[in-house]
């Protein structure tokens, strides 16, 4: 099985949004869901207010979601394995800059810059641009990662949905993190209970007093 | 006055030594004075990322607790190393590394060595280097030199991963530090994976330890690319893991 690692990175202003999965999401995928928080970039150019969009990775073989990128207020996206790119893939077949999508005369514009190809249903994009419906998947490069487009309905404000695999990305819950207190506090019993540890302290202390110049003072 | 920051952790493989390199080399680029001493020499590593061979390395730190060198002659300037044009900026940075040879480690975990005499190393560097951070390398676990060096540090940085064998360990060191009445104690849970809401996961570290949180930075591909051969912050400036690493280097000059 193929794993793909993905890294979202920004540029210019972010901020963090939580996002939670919509219902039409769950009945696609089978993947657990997580409320997750990640950032989302912002483009200055304001004025075409291009509607907000998500792009999803999907899972090779499985089809859901491996990671979502959520792009609202921003008419240039940049695909690729840039780190400077807004959508960055780490795939030896995707390109440093792979693709751009534009949102220009109203529509979102798919260009290919990479070496590779961007292709649609197996077959390689002929045309340098293509206009991109919602629902539309693109590959980059033959056989590479798949990337799902998806006009996201703002009017609610930011939600989008979000998902990952069981497989290659755990939902991770962390109420299952922590640590057992009492077992803490009888380890450090052990190590702090007895003499030497006493001793440590002192020397602690007189290690202190050397601090050049004293602390406190310049 | 020189800040002296420990970075430890319980478990090995945390990524302690490598955010130790980054957070150096930030600060320094920031124009300051800054040295790093790898202390954990049953399993040195520091000198890796700053491309230092301490096979060939005159001095290292086992010289001087040995009584064979001062300290600063095992101090090995690495600016040009790693800032780009440092003419005309007072940034400075130094590694001091402990020995690979497989003798040299044997004969320090044979003998021990005197954690006065490294205590006194610290503040001869600080005098003669005139440092403004002075950041110390620990070697993971619980030992009484480690302990000594938290205490005398004015800042220990926690490096932890989120899972729970990491999460029982920190809870120990954490309250032995603070037994020790450490000045202050930051968490930075590296290597959190992609599936893992960060936001959360500082939260529940915040709670749990009762502790700020400096940082909670991604595990992702590009740093195992990069990993133990350069400084990652360096290639990847833009990258959340850097940006995680920009945002505890503020922290720490506070």
């Amino acid at each position: 099985m193929r794993r793909c690692r993905q890294s979202r990175t920004l540029g210019g202003r972010s901020r963090l949004v939580t996002f939670a999965a919509p219902s039409d999401f769950q009945a696609s995928a089978a993947a657990p869901f997580g409320k997750w928080v990640f950032p989302v970039t912002h483009d200055d150019s304001r004025s075409a207010f291009p509607p907000a969009i998500s792009l999803r990775l999907l899972h090779a073989t499985q089809g859901h979601a491996l990671q979502t990128w959520y792009f609202e207020q921003q008419s240039l996206v940049r695909i690729g394995r840039l780190d400077s790119g807004d959508v960055v893939i780490t795939d030896p077949r995707v390109s440093r800059l792979h693709a751009e999508l534009r949102f220009e005369n109203g529509a979102w514009q798919l260009t290919s810059h990479g070496r590779h190809g961007v292709f649609q249903h197996d077959k390689l994009l002929i045309r340098p641009t293509t206009t991109l419906s919602h629902g539309a998947v693109f590959q980059l490069g033959p056989g590479g990662p798949q990337l799902e487009f998806l006009e996201v309905d703002d009017s609610g404000g930011l939600e989008a949905e979000t998902a990952c695999s069981t497989i290659e990305f755990d939902c991770v819950d962390l109420s299952a993190l922590g640590f057992d207190k009492r077992q803490a506090a009888e380890q450090v019993q052990q190590i702090a209970g007895d003499d030497n540890f006493r001793q440590l302290l002192e020397r602690a202390a007189s290690l202190r007093k050397k601090r050049q110049p004293p602390l406190g003072e310049r | 006055m020189a800040k002296i920051i420990s970075i430890h952790s319980f478990r090995g493989g945390t990524g302690k030594s490598n955010v130790t390199a980054n957070l150096a080399v930030i600060i320094a680029k920031l124009g300051h004075r800054v040295a790093i001493v790898d202390t954990d020499i049953q399993s040195p590593g520091v000198h890796v990322l700053f491309q230092l061979d301490p096979k060939r390395a005159r001095y290292t730190l086992n010289d001087y607790l040995w009584g064979l060198a001062r300290i600063e002659q095992a101090a090995y300037d690495v600016t040009e190393t790693v800032i780009a044009d440092p003419d005309g900026s007072s940034a400075r940075l130094f590694v001091v590394p402990s020995s690979v040879d497989s003798g040299a480690i044997g004969r320090i975990l044979n003998e021990g060595y005197d954690v006065g005499l490294l205590n006194d190393g610290f503040q001869e560097l600080i005098r003669d280097l005139r440092l403004d951070y002075l950041f110390i390398d620990t070697h993971p676990g619980v030992n009484e030199e480690t302990l000594l060096s938290i205490a005398v540090s004015d800042v220990l940085l926690l490096v932890m991963r989120p899972d729970n064998q990491d999460f029982q360990g920190t809870a120990v060191t954490a309250e032995l530090a603070r037994r020790l009445n450490v000045k202050e104690m930051l968490m930075i849970v590296n290597k959190v994976p992609g599936g893992m809401d960060r936001q959360a996961l500082r939260e529940k570290v915040t709670q749990l330890y009762e502790a700020e949180v400096a940082g909670v930075l991604p595990f992702n591909e590009e740093i195992v690319n990069v990993a133990s051969s350069a400084i990652f912050s360096n290639r990847y400036s833009e990258h959340p893991f850097t940006r995680g690493l920009l945002a505890i280097a503020d922290r720490l000059k506070a």
